[in-house]
């Protein structure tokens, strides 16, 4: 079963007084294991679409179905709920909660699931470290650089146990060796444990990286390609 | 000058949600002063209107000396005619003349000293509604024959309406009064001081009694607003005649005044607690509104304003905030104000009846003397202006690079 | 950790908190304050009535209380005295001839009530030995002697030494005329007191009136105050023929102003409340819509709008009690101080005399007044909390993200 599953998707906006169409008609899945990058210029819809799978905003028309279950109608609590059991999240800044640390950051998404407290210890730990952050665990967000901040980021998206991984522009404040670094760590979560990677961006450094391209222009999607072959 | 006032203007409508902000802090501050301050007038007023209303009433014209010594012998005469001049002055809205002496009453084995004030019953009742306060038999009528007993008294007595009471005691220039009078009603004051010791005779009976025909030991006067009192009086002074002495209700009673004043002094104290509270809230906006826009000031002064100019613009804002929410506040609380002050807020619980036994009515009153809009919008806008120190103050020493940074 | 949170989000911007902080402190410290002296005058004024004259308990008997005639007194009085004199809790006991009459100079009359009394015993239930400002006290060795007020003495026109005719109705009703002479005036806090109080000796009047000697009333002084529902109650069993009554049965007027001191104090604290809840209500805005990315992201990756709401409550609560404490200690700090020196209201005294309130005031705060101030802070908290809530859980997730504006 793909985990995520878009059937003829559209999203007018109605606030202004001429109704603006950002997307129209999508369809595609995404499957387990997926390090996808969806690209196109602004005003493409990438944001839009991005927002739509994510559940933070709900399509005009057509239905979202993640882990098999239809979202594209759901109630505000049961999206937040939902999201916060299936899909991690890494915006493209204030990701973090500054008054809390690294490691505090990380387990404030698992405090929100009611992990246990000997649970969270150890996964927070465990997660930092595979990101490579076992030397910075206790600084705040404000001791941290712009990459370091970017992988605490990752590490909290991951410890929720989420189905996939929602980046929007995860690397646009960070200058080419942190993206890269950045790039390294999720590849990898994504080759170890299958962990599904999704990102928006105009990065071609990360358009490089990402085992499959989906283009938007104009709010239409215009190609879907494997770059890389799957490796199961 | 015009430009910057348009600057300011259309600055303040930029950030409609900062504005409102601000606005609203000046707006509540200026409502809860106004209702602060006409509660208190309110109650002020209440209060010598209660206490003059209850038989001083606001100004006495007597006989030369008589407040001092009390005597029947310091009684003057007074006709019908000057006391419709009295009661042909715009303000004055009652005339009571009234006759008092002490004597003994007794009736079978038991005296006692009562006050004993001759009246003319539809004045005095028209002034502190005595006819309210009967519990058995009747008021008195004028050229009555009868007398009023206090409850208290008559208890004291064992005297009913229909018992004759004895009264003894001293007439005009010594003259001995003595007579035996039908009791025609029973009075309940809610003092027990006046309950045991008040009885009341028609005034051309008590005139009678005491051999003092056309006389009265005391002409009260009510009038209808407590700010015309030294014009009332200098008025009447002219009116009264020789021999006599006008006094008003601080005169009578300066401890009276004294109280007042003690519960003023509390209220300005309470008053500047207030002051203090609102005036931390306003500031507290208006420092916010200045800080969020510090990296506004620093890109207008690299760009090459001068920092008076911005100063200048900025202050105006603080101005025009100020103005419109004292503004806002004060017209908001006219209505406010008038509804509370034609439905005072009522007592409940032990206050309500604590009060109602003593006659008052047991309700938290208003005043809308205008004086108190005037007098708290001014103060609040104030203190507003003052907070607009401090933007002036930051852009003063403000570093534009830094703030370009924030 | 979300306490923690909340906590420490209050101290992001700390100019903004210190300014509310300041207020709240400011605001509860004013009004405890301001209490503390409308309970001090409620205070002076039934200290004064109770060292005046009232006393903490009053006998009389049934008949007496209908109707004060000269032949309703106390049976055996004397025994009672001597009995009560022996319980455990006594300061003082003090029978007392009542009698009202008429006090006559060769100036005017004036109606008084006359009470006679055995002085020491007197001395050891009301404060009056220590009120005289001329002469002296009243002495059982100086017969035909009375202590009148000041004030009265002013309207006689009367001096200390000049001589006093006292009129009143005796046993069969016919008039009885005594001649004194002023041993001493008396000024008390109580302007109607000292013009309608004439004290005599106790014999003095015994033979006036003829036959044996006459109790209307019994007064008793405790040495605790707060010992008088006890007290009341065993008296009351041991007499039950007799009316026993606490001052406050005695003295409605006291309970009014006891009353209305409350009320003012109520209305005046719920304005400051109010003023603050603005206040609190508009830093809390302020710091919700500045962290407003914030509160997207979390609720975005999972935060349930609830959880947020109780977040801002917490902070604002927080918030609250912080200055609220301090504004507490502020209040009990100048309130020691001031019960230590007093403050001194001379300038308003023949006001204060009206209500029998001392010149020189001790404010007192009743303990309970902490806890209500803490649980309407509380109350206040919540209501400031509820607009920036509502404006927090609110958000459109994706529209709080939106990283460009």
């Amino acid at each position: 079963m793909s985990i995520i599953t878009l059937k003829e998707i559209e999203k007018i906006y109605n606030h202004t007084s001429v109704p603006v169409p950002a997307l129209k008609g999508i369809t595609m899945n995404v499957e387990k294991g997926d390090f996808l990058a969806i690209v196109g210029p602004s005003g493409s819809g990438k944001t839009t679409l991005l927002n739509i799978i994510g559940g933070l905003d709900q399509p005009t028309q057509g239905t979202v179905l993640i882990d098999g279950t239809d979202i594209s109608s759901m109630k505000p609590d049961a999206l937040i709920e939902f999201r916060l059991n299936h899909i991690g999240f890494v915006f493209q800044a204030y990701n973090l909660i500054p008054v809390l640390t690294a490691m505090e950051n990380v387990e404030f998404i698992m405090l929100l699931q009611n992990v246990p407290k000997a649970e969270r210890d150890k996964r927070a730990v465990e997660i930092l470290c595979s990101v490579g952050l076992e030397e910075r665990m206790h600084s705040k967000p404000s001791e941290l650089s712009g990459g370091q901040q970017q992988r605490v980021a990752v590490a909290r998206a991951l410890a929720s146990c989420p189905s996939f991984v929602l980046a929007d522009e995860p690397t646009a404040n960070l200058d080419s060796a942190s993206a890269e670094s950045l790039l390294d760590i999720m590849e990898h979560l994504n080759q170890t444990q299958s962990m599904t990677f999704l990102f928006s961006t105009h990065d071609p450094r990360v358009m490089k990286r990402a085992h499959r391209i989906v283009t938007l222009e104009d709010g239409c999607l215009i190609s879907d390609q494997e770059t890389h072959p799957h490796t199961t | 000058m015009n430009l910057f006032l348009h600057l300011a203007w259309r600055n303040l409508w930029r950030n409609k949600r900062r504005t409102l902000i601000s606005t609203s802090s000046v707006f509540f501050a200026v409502l809860l002063a106004l209702i602060m301050r006409s509660m208190q007038n309110g109650s002020y007023d209440y209060m010598i209107q209660s206490s003059v209303g209850l038989y001083l009433g606001y100004i006495q014209i007597h006989g030369e000396g008589y407040w001092d010594k009390r005597s029947i012998d310091q009684s003057i005469v007074v006709e019908a005619e000057k006391l419709q001049s009295f009661a042909s002055n715009p303000q004055v809205t009652h005339v009571v003349p009234r006759l008092e002496s002490f004597v003994l009453l007794s009736k079978g084995v038991s005296t006692k000293v009562a006050q004993v004030i001759g009246i003319d019953p539809p004045r005095e009742d028209a002034m502190t509604g005595l006819a309210h306060r009967i519990h058995a038999g009747r008021f008195l009528q004028k050229n009555d024959t009868g007398i009023l007993l206090g409850t208290g008294l008559a208890k004291f007595l064992n005297a009913h309406c229909g018992d004759s009471v004895v009264i003894y005691g001293q007439g005009f220039h010594g003259v001995t009064a003595a007579a035996n009078v039908p009791v025609v009603g029973i009075l309940k004051f809610p003092l027990p001081d006046l309950d045991n010791t008040m009885s009341y005779l028609s005034l051309e009976y008590a005139q009678w009694l005491f051999d003092a025909p056309g006389r009265v030991t005391s002409v009260a006067l009510m009038i209808s607003s407590q700010a015309q009192l030294a014009n009332v009086r200098s008025q009447i002074e002219r009116m009264a005649g020789e021999k006599t002495e006008v006094m008003t209700w601080q005169e009578m009673m300066p401890e009276l005044v004294q109280s007042i004043q003690a519960d003023s002094a509390g209220g300005i104290l309470m008053l500047l607690i207030l002051y203090i509270v609102i005036g931390f809230g306003i500031f507290g906006t208006i420092m916010m509104m200045t800080n969020e826009r510090s990296r506004e000031f620093g890109v207008l002064i690299s760009i090459g304003m001068k920092r008076w100019k911005l100063i200048t613009v900025t202050v105006m804002e603080t101005i025009m905030i100020s103005l419109l929410g004292a503004g806002v506040g004060m017209v908001v609380g006219i209505p406010v104000l008038w509804y509370l002050y034609l439905h005072p807020i009522p007592l409940t619980g032990d206050a309500a009846a604590a009060m109602v036994a003593y006659g008052l009515e047991p309700i938290i009153p208003f005043s809308m003397a205008p004086g108190i809009f005037i007098a708290q919008t001014v103060i609040v806008f104030s203190l507003a202006v003052v907070c607009a120190m401090y933007p002036l103050l930051v852009i003063r020493k403000l570093k534009p690079v830094a703030a370009l940074r924030s | 950790m979300l306490i923690e949170i909340a906590w420490k989000n209050i101290w992001r911007n700390k100019k903004r908190s210190i300014v509310i902080l300041t207020a709240i402190a400011l605001g509860l410290s004013g009004g405890i304050f301001s209490t503390g002296i409308m309970v001090g005058i409620a205070e002076s004024m039934v200290n004064n009535a109770i060292d005046g004259d009232l006393a903490h308990i009053q006998i009389h008997t049934k008949a007496f209380k209908d109707n004060p005639l000269i032949q309703n007194s106390i049976p055996g009085a004397d025994t009672v005295i001597q009995q009560l004199r022996s319980l455990v809790g006594m300061k003082g006991v003090s029978g007392r001839v009542k009698i009202e009459g008429m006090a006559s100079s060769p100036a005017t009359n004036s109606g008084v009530e006359i009470v006679g009394i055995a002085p020491k015993a007197e001395a050891s239930v009301t404060s009056i030995a220590g009120k005289i400002m001329e002469g002296s006290y009243l002495d059982s060795s100086n017969r035909n002697s009375v202590i009148i007020g000041k004030k009265l003495a002013e309207k006689l026109n009367l001096r200390v030494r000049s001589k006093l005719v006292l009129s009143f109705a005796g046993r069969d009703g016919s008039i009885i005329y005594g001649a004194f002479r002023i041993a001493g005036l008396f000024e008390t806090e109580s302007a109607l007191f000292d013009k309608s109080r004439v004290f005599a000796l106790d014999e003095d009047m015994t033979r006036l009136l003829g036959g044996s000697p006459t109790v209307h009333e019994i007064a008793i002084r405790l040495v605790q105050g707060q010992s008088m529902p006890e007290a009341l109650s065993s008296i009351r069993s041991a007499y039950p023929h007799l009316v026993v009554e606490s001052w406050k049965d005695l003295a409605p007027e006291l309970k009014l102003t006891a009353e209305l001191t409350n009320v003012t104090m109520l209305f005046f604290l719920a304005i400051i409340l109010f003023g603050l809840l603005f206040g609190i209500t508009n830093t809390m805005l302020m710091s919700v819509l500045d962290r407003i990315r914030e509160f997207g992201m979390v609720m975005a990756i999972g935060m349930k709008r609830k959880r947020v709401f109780a977040q801002i409550i917490l902070e604002t609560i927080f918030l609250s009690l912080s200055g609220s404490g301090i504004g507490m200690a502020l209040g009990v700090i100048v309130l020691s101080i001031t019960q230590h020196t007093g403050i001194n209201l001379s300038v308003f005294a023949e006001g204060l005399s009206i209500y029998g309130i001392s010149s020189m005031l001790y404010p007192s705060v009743p303990l309970e007044l902490y806890f209500e101030l803490g649980v309407l802070i509380v109350l206040t908290a919540l209501g400031a909390a509820v607009y920036p809530g509502i404006k927090a859980t609110r958000l459109k997730p994706a529209e709080a993200i939106r990283t460009y504006a």
